[in-house]
């Protein structure tokens, strides 16, 4: 995450400030700020620290807590602790809440101000079955970002000049164009291609809007494309961005949305759900989650194969080209809400 | 002398034949392919795939209706008067022979517009429990949970009481007891449902949809109840299983017991 990102949220950054600066120890008011995964938390929260320097600490919780010993850290901190990625308290098994209740009987009682991060899943996962929205009663959601502030936080890590080329005949305002689709024929017959309908209302919403088409240059097409396709997430615009980028020169027919039809059994689902809530999972913390009755290893295989999860150093993760996806289907099921 | 009254039939050549033909297979074909379309869109529809297939029954309702209108104009022509004369003619019809089958027309049309449960919701007529998989002109066929299905005629549906567990929506209210000894600790015990229950992969809680835990204290047991929404009710039984099995396996491994003596079973 790039620490300027912190700018693309001043009107969060000012609620941080306000809630700062009427912060009293006999009556500290908790702050959570929720996001999705890479949508920008920890930039905003990280750019605290050099504007209040000694009064503020910033302790990240990398990985699932294990222990209480992040209490004794907690009780030595300043009087303003900003606690990072607090959905690495809880694990969602029998018995895997007992950090959690532990920190929010320490949040109930303590003098110190807490500003805390929350994966928005985890969050709102919490809210009914822990009631910590109480405990926090500043909260904060990070909002999705427009083409705009997504091409100014792009651009401003690049000093040389970006090419942008036109190369996708994405202008035509078109309602109705007929594109392909493959189906399959029963009764193991292979699959055939069929002339299939695509239809585009974004020309007749702006014929019945009243305004006239606009000539849309070429590198505001390509951020907004980005944008739509990384739902205003600056992390995922990011990966997509230098997925695209290649020796300084950007196609507009190289940004594309990665389709994902998923359909996943229950166990796969419940996977997803964790790894999604979670960010970043290590393999041990999951079978702890899962055990006995699912295995992960199928599970992962099939979510890997599908393009939804990676496996790296620092855990299992959800790939940023496929949050979006992910996110649908988890909704869908009902899983995350 | 009375005027006699009769119906302005039309001739019927093999032209009108193969109309009624053609329109009764019509009726039945856009009714089938509706009703396949329907149930596949809603299998794709996550949780608003109630809300599709409760078109089915509606579909089915015009299109039949417009094919009897067809049908009917097909052989006569009525004025207002000959309409009232044949609808008398009509009721007698039905007071002698059909009243069975209209009633359960007319129940299948009053389940439609009032809508007392939907496809796909879990009701229980009488002793009769399943999921609704259908809501046909004559009856309505449920599915039981050992996969047994019931035709239940409309008539006795509108006319006896009917307990729709989810009435229209996904989510579900599951009531999961267990019994554990009076020498237990019922916080302990109480403690470990709650978690079970919240870390289900099956659950699905929101301020409407709420987990509740309870503690109920009789002569030879403590019996913990756990109240808690399924995601989808077609994973009613799935869910309960999941928490009954991994909250005794929890209670096992923390020295929480089953009661000495099994509730319901009554000491000599």
């Amino acid at each position: 995450m790039d620490p300027e990102d912190a700018g693309l949220f001043s009107d969060e950054q000012g609620r941080l400030e306000e809630a700062i600066a009427s912060f009293s120890p006999a009556q500290p008011a908790h702050v959570a700020v929720v996001s999705e995964y890479l949508a920008g938390r920890d930039s905003l929260v990280q750019a605290l620290i050099p504007r209040y320097g000694d009064r503020v600490s910033y302790m990240p919780l990398f990985s699932v807590v294990h222990d209480r010993g992040f209490l004794d850290d907690l009780r030595r901190g300043p009087e303003i602790i900003v606690l990072g990625d607090c959905h690495n308290l809880f694990l969602r098994r029998i018995g895997g809440f007992e950090n959690l209740d532990a920190f929010l009987s320490f949040a109930a009682v303590t003098d110190r101000m807490l500003i805390t991060t929350w994966n928005v899943h985890a969050w709102n996962y919490l809210v009914p079955v822990r009631s910590i929205g109480t405990c926090f009663p500043v909260q904060v959601a990070l909002p999705r970002l427009g083409a705009g502030a997504i091409k100014e936080a792009i651009l401003s890590g690049y000093t040389r000049e970006i090419r942008f080329v036109e190369d996708a005949p994405s202008r035509t305002p078109v309602l109705l164009s007929m594109g392909e689709k493959e189906i399959r024929l029963p009764f193991g017959g292979g699959t055939a291609t069929l002339p299939w309908p695509d239809i585009d209302l974004s020309p007749l919403r702006v014929r019945l809007s009243g305004r006239t088409e606009e000539k849309v240059a070429v590198e505001d097409l390509v951020f907004e494309k980005l944008a739509r396709i990384a739902r205003g997430n600056i992390g995922v615009a990011r990966a997509v961005w230098s997925n695209c980028v290649d020796k300084d020169e950007v196609r507009v027919s190289t940004i594309q949305e990665e389709k994902h039809d998923l359909k996943l059994t229950v166990d796969e689902s419940f996977v997803l759900l964790v790894v999604l809530s979670m960010e970043r999972i290590g393999r041990s913390d999951l079978a702890r989650i899962l055990e006995p009755e699912i295995d992960p290893a199928p599970c992962l295989f099939r979510l890997k194969s599908l393009g939804i999860v990676g496996e790296y150093r620092q855990g299992i993760s959800v790939l940023p080209g496929a949050l979006a996806a992910a996110t649908d289907y988890l909704k869908k099921m009902r899983m995350v809400w | 002398m009375a005027e006699t009254l009769s119906l302005p039939l039309k001739s019927i050549d093999p032209a009108t034949v193969l109309y009624v033909v053609y329109v009764v297979v019509a009726a039945y074909l856009v009714v089938r392919i509706a009703a396949y379309l329907l149930a596949r869109l809603s299998e794709r529809s996550g949780q608003y795939r109630i809300a599709v297939v409760t078109l089915i029954p509606l579909t089915k309702v015009t299109v039949y209706a417009v094919a009897l209108y067809l049908l009917v104009t097909a052989f006569v022509e009525p004025s207002l008067s000959e309409l009232v004369a044949f609808a008398g003619f009509f009721g007698a019809g039905l007071g002698f022979g059909l009243k069975d089958f209209f009633a359960d027309i007319m129940g299948a049309l009053v389940i439609t517009f009032e809508r007392p449960f939907q496809i796909g919701d879990k009701i229980a007529v009488g002793e009769k429990y399943g999921e609704v998989k259908d809501i046909g002109i004559r009856s309505t066929r449920i599915v039981t949970p050992d996969d047994s299905l019931i035709s239940l005629p409309n008539y006795l549906i509108i006319s006896n009481a009917v307990s729709s567990a989810n009435a229209g929506s996904l989510a579900m209210m599951v009531v999961i007891d267990l019994f554990v000894d009076t020498d237990s600790d019922p916080e302990r015990a109480r403690a470990i449902l709650r978690d079970t229950l919240v870390t289900s992969k099956y659950v699905y809680i929101s301020e409407e949809c709420p987990y509740t835990i309870l503690v109920e204290d009789f002569p030879w047991y403590l019996r913990i109840r756990a109240k808690g929404y399924v995601t989808d009710l077609r994973f009613e039984f799935q869910f309960r299983s999941d928490v009954t099995g991994r909250a005794w396996a929890e209670y096992a491994r923390q020295g929480i017991r089953p009661p000495r003596v099994v509730p319901g079973i009554v000491l000599s």
